[in-house]
């Protein structure tokens, strides 16, 4: 089993697939949400919420239209985006390997775990004030949180991936002489690509959230930084037009690795399953 | 001695669990001359899979040492390719992936393309090139296995009943094949199986194991001329007295 607190909405999200087609899954999961939204708009039409607090659905979609208008929900979406890339790039060059080094070499696991094990406990926004002190208020120290955030899901997939190739078939490249490089390529990371990829959406969804948060600390420029200026200017409609574009490009960044996962790995479905040869 | 390409010599190996200790084998010596066909027969667990281990250089005998064209085996090597008792394919590799795992970075493009052809044709699977392993039965996946073996053109294959997870057709037809191959290539093989019919139909020397502790307890010479017919009263002889001898316990 990955390391992995996701795996219950993988399940579902496979059971909705095989139960009925794709467009009744998504009209199932989109009830709710319009339901809310309907009784929302209603509300605040009726006058029942302070709309100082808790502005009306129409309200926020035409701020939305504002705000792409004059681009300005652009220009902050794209400034979380570059260091969310950044971030995430580092991420991965730095944990992949990493992971793969510590889970090939066993006793590096006793020498690096209980470290991890304790730097895993502290979340990142604990950190900022930190890196700030440290690399400036500048870029840097937001993307060093998003490497921190992203790291630990990346890391500890990738070793739970490496630990546990099938030993069957690293005899087999044993047998065909494979070079120790080649083994790590074409045994090692195929068969832990499945695990290292629930680690690699683990970690964009938390770089996500660690981003928003360096964003609403210290940042003039980012959606974080919407959402405060948001409340700076008492301006509500603003905060929820941020806090939806969170929502869905974090929706959004998962179903495109998704994506991917699916393209890059095509026998992965049957693999999951547990039919292993 | 020296025609010898393969020399067990005095070979023991006790496996060690928590519950117990295993003697699989226990002072195995036999010789196996270049070009030649023997198989290893014996019933479940009397260490035919250890003593192919052993000899593929996938582990290491407690005492004794095998020998291979002279050379005391360390590890595994180009010149013997294994077929594991399943198939173990790689599940994210196609088909020929699989066949030419072996052999990239040893050979060309063209000629890897050119073999995996061959050897595909060979066990009658042309046209899943580009399928997943997830996509065949596993008879096909045994014989996409064997392929592999066969494309990394050892000097002896090392094959543990390969045909075992086969339907009756396919394993006659297999068998057949696999003679063909060794007449035509003149590799050496060593085939482990339980089937004694196999055993008579395919090779020249059948080593008789018995179990607790695996030793060798018989090596027979099998006359026949080949093709061999499983009806000849030779055949019917042979094979009633391997089956007494297997069901003596002695
Ligand atoms: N890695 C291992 N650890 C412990 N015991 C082992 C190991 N491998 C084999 N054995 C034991 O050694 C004995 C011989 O096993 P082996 O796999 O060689 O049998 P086999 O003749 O190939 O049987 P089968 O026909 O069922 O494949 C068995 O009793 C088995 O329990
Ligand atoms: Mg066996």
């Amino acid at each position: 089993m990955p390391v992995n607190n996701k795996t219950g909405e993988f399940a579902n999200y496979r059971e909705v697939r095989n139960n009925g087609s794709l467009l009744e899954a998504v009209l199932k999961g989109i009830t709710f949400p319009l339901l809310l939204i309907v009784f929302w708009e209603l509300s605040a039409r009726a006058g029942l919420v302070n709309a100082l607090f808790l502005p009306a659905p129409s309200k926020i979609y035409l701020t939305l239209l504002d705000m792409l208008q004059d681009g300005l929900l652009e220009k902050h979406l794209f400034a979380s985006m570059v260091r969310l890339t950044y971030g995430f790039f580092i991420t991965v060059v730095i944990a992949v390997p990493l992971g793969i080094l510590v889970g090939k070499a066993r006793n590096f696991r006793f020498w690096v775990n209980p470290t991890l094990s304790f730097l895993q406990q502290i979340p990142p926004i604990a950190w900022i004030p930190i890196f700030m002190l440290w690399l400036g208020i500048e870029e840097a120290s937001k993307i060093a949180v998003i490497v921190y955030a992203a790291f630990f899901p990346v890391f500890l997939n990738t070793v739970q991936g490496v630990t546990s190739v099938d030993p069957k078939l690293i005899e087999v490249g044993r047998a065909y002489m494979l070079t120790p490089l080649q083994m790590i390529k074409k045994v090692y990371i195929p068969s832990a690509s499945m695990s290292i990829f629930v680690g690699l959406r683990l970690g964009l969804s938390n770089c996500w959230r660690a981003l928003v948060g360096a964003e609403l600390l210290a940042a003039s420029t980012g959606i974080g930084y919407l959402i405060i200026e948001g409340r700076q200017l008492l301006q509500p409609d603003k905060i929820f037009v941020a806090v939806l574009t969170i929502g869905v490009a974090g929706l959004f960044i998962d179903i495109c690795l998704k994506r991917l996962e699916n393209k890059l790995m095509p026998w992965k479905k049957v693999y999951q399953s547990g039919e292993k040869r | 001695m020296s025609r010898m390409i393969v020399e067990v010599n005095h070979v023991d190996k006790t496996f060690h669990s928590d519950w117990g200790r295993v003697e699989a084998l226990r002072d195995i010596a036999f010789g196996c001359s270049k070009s030649e066909f023997i198989s290893i027969l014996g019933p479940s667990g009397c260490g035919k899979t250890t003593l192919l281990r052993i000899i593929a250089g996938l582990e290491d005998p407690d005492s004794g040492e095998v020998i291979f064209q002279g050379k005391v085996i360390r590890g595994p090597g180009l010149e013997r390719a294994v077929v594991f008792q399943e198939p173990r394919l790689f599940p994210w590799l196609s088909v020929k992936e699989n066949i030419s795992f072996g052999l990239s970075g040893k050979k060309s493009k063209n000629e890897i393309d050119k073999i995996v052809e061959e050897t595909l044709d060979l066990v009658g699977l042309t046209a899943f090139l580009k399928a997943y392993p997830y996509e065949l039965s596993g008879g096909m996946a045994q014989r996409v296995a064997i392929a592999r073996a066969f494309a990394f053109e050892p000097e002896a294959l090392l094959l543990d009943e390969p045909f075992s997870a086969l339907d009756a057709q396919t394993r006659l037809r297999l068998q057949e094949e696999l003679l063909d191959i060794w007449r035509k290539t003149e590799k050496t093989i060593i085939l482990v199986t339980h089937d004694i019919e196999e055993a008579i139909i395919l090779s020249q020397r059948i080593f008789i194991m018995s179990p607790s502790p695996g030793t060798v307890k018989e090596i027979l010479d099998v006359p026949l001329p080949y093709p061999r017919d499983r009806e000849s009263p030779e055949f019917i002889r042979l094979r009633k007295y391997i089956f007494d001898r297997i069901l003596i316990k002695t």
